[in-house]
């Protein structure tokens, strides 16, 4: 159920769990995992790759 | 509570309360009433029963609120009706300092903290959900409290950022104003223009790396709604620890944002080394003389600096309303009233040749300050030759707006021959404010004003004049 009504946006939502620490950064990593695993079984053009996301993090 | 956009003698809802579809604010003479649907009603219920709730209003860091039964304006049966404590004048983020700012980032972040020991939260976390009375933050947006759900992020993460953390940054990190950024978005600033302006060489920054630089990646990569990223993030394990872990290294990081300015144009004007002591005192006087004739509700102090007069006029007032162009004098008093506990004075970071507009939707949602605060008294001590001969305002426009603010005026009015006036005039060209002088400005304000009393002070380049509307 959502509660708020706002939307943060994903993208919020996702990095309000990095700042929490290793945890949440564990948890930000498997949902932005899951999330790329969607796009490429839409076949999403611009969707991002793993390598896409370590390569920002590692930046 | 807020008690903007509605006549006192015409119930109505606020225009700057519909963000939140679950509840309305309206006012009622001067009552501030709230309505809320059913689910929002069974949120309040149990954010009532919190034990956090309950020593929050007792400490005064949520506003006075109580169930009351009463029609609501537009006949809509609402499932509950609260009445809120008014708060004498409304500011906005954009009339705050940098403290202020600070202190109620933290505010919100500490009560979100408490909460969520008692499984409640937030579900927004704008700026606007705080006021200020005196030197003190209030929370006033109740509703915004819900029960915590297993495995939900913090709702409010974005707009924290936008409307508190990013602001708080762009001045300890860059010694950027917020305010003008604030008063260019009611949303604030979002986490790519944080990005823009916080990066570079110097881009460590405590907080830079996660709040803005991964923020905006992520806010480009992942668009888009976020009601399939709350299940995503609860099938990754996200859960209550990791809630609250965020919410104590925001507060670390908030309560250890430094503004490291020390000087600015008038950081030194509180030493007024241009008042020979005595003329100083006789102003302190003929200021004391005039707001002791009777208690007035709002006093407004144009140009306040250090507070000296706004103290003399708060003792005879329930609100005197300090502005100041400069936020660096603004903050000073603020932690000055904040830290000797002064009540009933409010700080507010107010350029009176450019004062607030409204902002936000239709440009009636956060009114301008003249809506929200209507002065009894006005004092204009040595400003009218700034907003003259810096700003270019006529001085009889400038006497024509003290009008239409409907209260008395106390005006000093620096002579022709006053050295700051001479600085001032130096810088522009010859002749451009010839208009400049006591006997022009004197007859113009008995064109619009009973002069009720006239002091000239002894050095010989200062007047005051006490000013009645006729």
């Amino acid at each position: 159920m959502l509660s708020g009504y706002l939307d943060p946006a994903s993208g919020s939502a996702i990095i309000s769990g990095v700042a929490a620490g290793a945890a949440g950064a564990v948890v930000a990593a498997k949902t932005m995992m899951t999330k790329m695993r969607l796009r490429k079984r839409d076949d999403a053009p611009d969707a991002p790759t793993t390598s896409d996301i370590v390569d920002e993090s590692l930046q | 509570m807020t008690s903007t956009g509605s006549s006192p003698a015409d119930p109505k809802y606020d225009r700057g309360s519909f963000r939140d579809p679950s509840s309305r604010v309206w006012r009622d003479g001067t009552r501030i009433l709230r309505g809320l649907d059913e689910a929002a009603a069974a949120d309040f219920a149990r954010t009532e029963a919190a034990a956090f709730f309950a020593a929050a209003i007792e400490a005064g860091t949520i506003v006075g609120t109580r169930r009351v039964d009463e029609p609501s304006p537009d006949g809509r049966a609402w499932a509950a009706v609260l009445e809120h404590d008014t708060v004498p004048v409304v500011t906005y983020p954009h009339e705050w300092s940098f403290s202020m700012l600070q202190d109620a980032a933290l505010l919100t972040l500490r009560l979100v903290r408490s909460a969520i020991d008692d499984d409640i939260t937030t579900k927004d976390a704008t700026a606007y959900n705080v006021q200020f009375v005196g030197a003190r933050p209030v929370f006033i947006d109740v509703p915004s409290f819900e029960p915590y759900r297993d495995g939900e992020a913090w709702w409010g993460y974005r707009q924290f950022c936008q409307l508190f953390l990013f602001p708080l940054m762009f001045t300890a990190y860059k010694d950027l104003p917020h305010q003008p950024w604030m008063r260019g978005s009611v949303d604030g600033i979002t986490p790519e223009h944080a990005r823009r302006v916080l990066e570079g060489r110097r881009s460590g920054h405590k907080g830079f790396l996660f709040h803005v630089w991964l923020h905006a990646k992520a806010d480009r990569r992942f668009t888009g709604g976020s009601a399939d990223t709350v299940d995503e993030m609860k099938s990754a394990g996200y859960k209550k620890e990791i809630f609250i872990a965020t919410l104590d290294r925001l507060i670390a990081l908030v309560e250890g944002l430094e503004w490291g300015r020390s000087e600015s144009t008038w950081g030194d004007y509180s030493q007024r080394g241009h008042y020979e002591s005595k003329e100083l005192l006789l102003k302190g006087d003929f200021v004391r003389k005039i707001a002791s004739q009777r208690y007035r509700s709002q006093v407004w102090d144009v140009g306040a600096n250090d507070g000296m007069f706004s103290r003399i006029a708060a003792a005879h007032a329930d609100t005197v309303l300090a502005m100041d162009a400069d936020d660096l004098v603004v903050d000073r008093l603020y932690r000055e009233l904040r830290d000797d506990g002064t009540e009933g004075i409010v700080p507010m970071v107010m350029n009176f040749a450019d004062p607030t507009p409204g902002i936000g939707w239709a440009g009636t949602e956060r009114p301008p300050l003249h809506e929200r605060s209507s002065p009894d008294l006005i004092l204009a001590l040595a400003v009218i030759h700034h907003l003259a001969l810096t700003h270019n305002v006529p001085t009889a426009a400038i006497l024509d707006h003290f009008v239409a603010l409907g209260g008395e005026v106390v005006l000093e009015i620096p002579t022709e021959n006053d050295p700051m006036v001479k600085t001032l005039l130096s810088h522009k060209r010859a002749g451009t404010h010839d208009a400049y002088t006591l006997d022009s400005i004197e007859a113009q304000a008995a064109d619009r004003f009973t002069v009720a009393e006239r002091l000239a002070l002894p050095g010989g380049t200062r007047v005051l004049l006490h000013l009645v509307p006729h």
